[in-house]
């Protein structure tokens, strides 16, 4: 216990503890003075911050849902093809999850141009052309979603294939010679098995989606007008650029909260196998 | 019992996802990013070496208007051993004249040390050097809260200027540095005097706050610059009509894109006679008639297709390929900005001849001046009176014009020493820069203003707004107002 304890306490257990200590305080470069709930309601009414859990809410209400589904719909294909196709897939699946997101960002920064970009210059063919994806407000939040969709969905795929191929053979079998077609024995023997898979993507991927920061920080900036600001972006730049670090650690603890409660949720209604 | 463990566990569950590749980790491990080693007592080269790169050697190029530094070793120099730790962000390398000491960064720094250490062998250097900008912030603000800054900080003014707002934290150069101070030119002395304090040395000035033009495209339009980079909005309205070809060419490339770029576009601002605040940096003066135009001239401009696409979002690198490819004909300015325009000669596939500008003004209103960004040297609190006189001396001694000048040529800085020839006699383009200084002085935008980076990050967004349309000009001023008002009365960190 302890070789695990002793990490766990000094890398992790006080960290949380700190901020937490920090976020009741005014930090200074050379004092820190306690302000009571000061950080807190400084974020609470602040437009930037507030725009920034709303980003972050509606990345994670749409992303979560569309990754869950969309990798699930892959494993479930990938799933019935031959072992050696299987492990194609997974390793096309798996790349962009090994590659860095960084230069992901970088490629869809390019491809998204609206000026040489290649959705630019496709576009340019039917006469639309010079859409800024990226730079206006109606569309920024949504290509940002598309680019974390497309860099994200490896992981949740590779759980879902090896969470199918889990489900016990006699269990298909029997559904089989009971004369389940194969929607049906998805529907009512695989995905119910499957829940406490389907429970720990939602919440890895809930967890995920409210911490995302190498896209937005790459692809706007936060931007345009805060339309991309998500809560992570906000509390990197008030306490490494700004030095801002109680209003950061407000910020921290908020979000920490809110996906503790979103993780206990999901965990309650998902984590359970029924067998009716 | 049980449940507590559930708890832990359901911490470590979300702790642990935290550390997942979706979290950002700005503050790099020092093993990592620093280079930190201890000068050696005795060091490698010799202190009679005479470099080539030395003022003196370039002599005949440089004016012979430099006033005498006059340093002198305090005296007597204390016999007890002094440890002085000195860490530096900047690093540059291959300083002119002084190639084989400056290979790396940090070395500049050691060669310092060592010829200093090699005068008074009682004294002993800790040089760390320190990559990044927002990384280095945060290892000084570990670094003070606490307890254990460095004694010597080699960094940029416009990082991070709360240092200088908070009191008990650096010492007064002007007091400890003589010599060094009393060669700083006024307005320099000035601009980084907080409360009565000389908070900083400046190694170099970066000069900004203009624009570079691709003249070929001018040339190509009929079009004559104006030969004294004094440029009117008529003139410079006229000539954006011209050079426009909708879909292909958007004369202006700007950056809206975060607050670190502000002062690659509100040059627009300041030509309309626009002023961000009062001349002591305490009250915003953003939501006056002169703001209001001049926003909506970059809210017409953009309208008009003068603006490139994508200017609220845009990252460099995508702007200069623009500027390269001859889709945009004027962009950002800055001393660099004209160097990294030089190093980017194999990228441009279009005629290409730069050259720098002013921000246009109305005829009623007086020239857009530059404004300038320093490096330079902070001392922090000395608890020891012995150890603070040799820190004094060190910064005397290293600011001699045969170590402060290379460094200054190196960085297309303006003069900043009575000691100085002006390092810029070789670089006609900023050359100009610094004219335009002489004759219009320096541009105050407030860098050394108390929250400058918090008044940039919280209104960036709001300037965004009103240039996509999304808020009226008049309430994005307003807002904008406010914003600055309450972080100007708000103390810094």
């Amino acid at each position: 216990m302890a070789p695990f304890l002793l990490p766990f306490v000094v890398f992790v257990l006080w960290p949380i503890i700190a901020a937490i200590l920090s976020s009741f305080q005014r930090v200074g470069y050379i004092s820190r003075t306690w302000v009571g709930l000061a950080n807190y309601a400084a974020v609470l009414t602040d437009n930037i911050s507030l725009q920034a859990f709303w980003n972050t809410g509606v990345l994670v209400v749409w992303v979560v849902p569309l990754e869950t589904i969309l990798s699930l719909a892959i494993a479930v294909v990938v799933v019935r093809l031959s072992r050696r196709w299987q492990s194609y897939f997974r390793v096309a699946f798996y790349v962009p999850v090994v590659a860095s997101s960084v230069i992901l960002s970088l490629i869809w920064l390019w491809l998204l141009n609206p000026v040489y970009g290649l959705f630019d210059q496709f576009l340019g063919i039917f006469g639309v052309a010079h859409v800024d994806w990226l730079g206006q407000v109606n569309t920024a939040l949504y290509a940002v979603m598309f680019v974390l969709l497309s860099t994200s969905l490896g992981i949740p795929i590779i759980v879902f294939i090896a969470g199918l191929n889990a489900v016990p053979r006699e269990v298909l079998e029997a559904a089989k010679i009971d004369g389940a077609t194969w929607p049906n024995e998805l529907r009512y023997v695989s995905l119910p098995l499957m829940r406490p898979v389907i429970g720990f993507i939602l919440v890895v991927t809930t967890i995920g989606t409210s911490q995302v920061f190498a896209v937005v920080e790459l692809l706007t900036k936060g931007g345009p007008a805060s339309s991309t600001e998500t809560v992570v972006y906000q509390i990197w730049e008030r306490a490494f650029a700004l030095n801002d670090l109680g209003f950061a650690s407000a910020l921290s603890v908020l979000l920490l909260l809110i996906t503790l409660v979103a993780a206990v949720v999901q965990v309650r209604t998902l984590g359970r196998v029924r067998y009716d | 019992m049980r449940r507590l463990g559930a708890v832990i566990a359901a911490l470590a569950l979300v702790a642990g996802a935290c550390g997942s590749s979706a979290t950002p980790n700005p503050v790099p491990s020092v093993e990592s990013t620093a280079s930190g080693s201890e000068v050696p007592t005795s060091p490698s080269v010799s202190t009679s070496e005479s470099p080539s790169g030395s003022p003196t050697a370039q002599g005949s190029t440089a004016p012979s208007t430099a006033a005498p530094y006059g340093y002198a070793a305090i005296s007597p120099f204390p016999t007890q051993p002094v440890t002085i730790t000195l860490w530096t962000q900047p690093g540059e390398v291959a300083l002119p004249g002084f190639e084989t000491h400056s290979k790396n960064p940090g070395d500049w720094d050691r060669y310092l040390a060592a010829q200093y250490t090699a005068l008074h062998p009682n004294v002993h250097f800790v040089v760390q050097d320190f990559a990044g900008g927002s990384e280095f912030v945060a290892k000084i603000d570990a670094a003070l809260q606490a307890g254990q800054p460095p004694d010597i900080l080699n960094w940029t003014d416009g990082l991070n200027s709360g240092f200088a707002h908070t009191s008990g934290v650096l010492e007064d150069l002007s007091k400890i540095a003589p010599t060094a101070s009393a060669a700083l030119l006024p307005a320099y002395k000035k601009l980084y005097t907080v409360n009565g304090s000389l908070f900083l040395m400046p190694t170099y000035a970066s000069i900004y706050n203009f624009v570079k033009v691709n003249k070929a495209m001018f040339d190509a339009a009929g079009l004559t610059l104006p030969a004294d980079g004094n440029w009117t909005y008529d003139e410079f309205n006229a000539d954006m009509a011209k050079l426009a070809v909708p879909g292909k060419v958007w004369p202006v490339a700007i950056r809206l894109t975060d607050w670190v770029t502000t002062y690659d576009w509100q040059g627009f601002l300041w030509g309309y006679g626009c002023e961000p605040w009062n001349s002591t940096l305490t009250v915003s003066t953003i939501n006056s008639p002169a703001c209001l135009q001049a926003l909506q001239w970059l809210i017409d401009a953009n309208n008009k297709g003068w603006i490139e696409p994508g200017a609220a979002t845009i990252d460099y690198g995508p702007e200069d390929t623009l500027f390269n490819t001859c889709a945009v004909a004027i962009s950002y300015g800055r001393a660099n900005a004209v160097q990294r325009q030089q190093g980017m000669a194999a990228q441009t596939t279009c005629p290409m001849d730069v050259q720098i500008e002013q921000w246009p003004h109305l005829a009623s209103a007086p020239p857009v001046a530059p404004s300038v960004s320093t490096d330079g040297w902070s001392v922090f609190t000395q608890a020891d009176p012995v150890k603070k006189q040799v820190i004094g001396d060190f910064i005397d001694f290293a600011f001699q014009p045969q170590y402060s000048m290379p460094y200054a040529i190196q960085q297309s800085s303006p003069s900043l020493y009575t000691s100085w020839p002006n390092p810029l006699v070789s670089n006609p383009d900023l050359l100009k820069a610094d004219t335009w200084i002489a004759q219009q002085g320096v541009f105050n935008d407030g860098v050394l203003g108390p929250n400058y980076l918090q008044i940039r990050q919280q209104t960036a967004p709001i300037w965004q707004s009103a240039f996509l349309g999304q808020t009226s000009p008049q309430d994005a001023l307003s807002q904008i107002d406010t914003k600055i008002n309450i972080l100007l009365t708000t103390p810094s960190q």
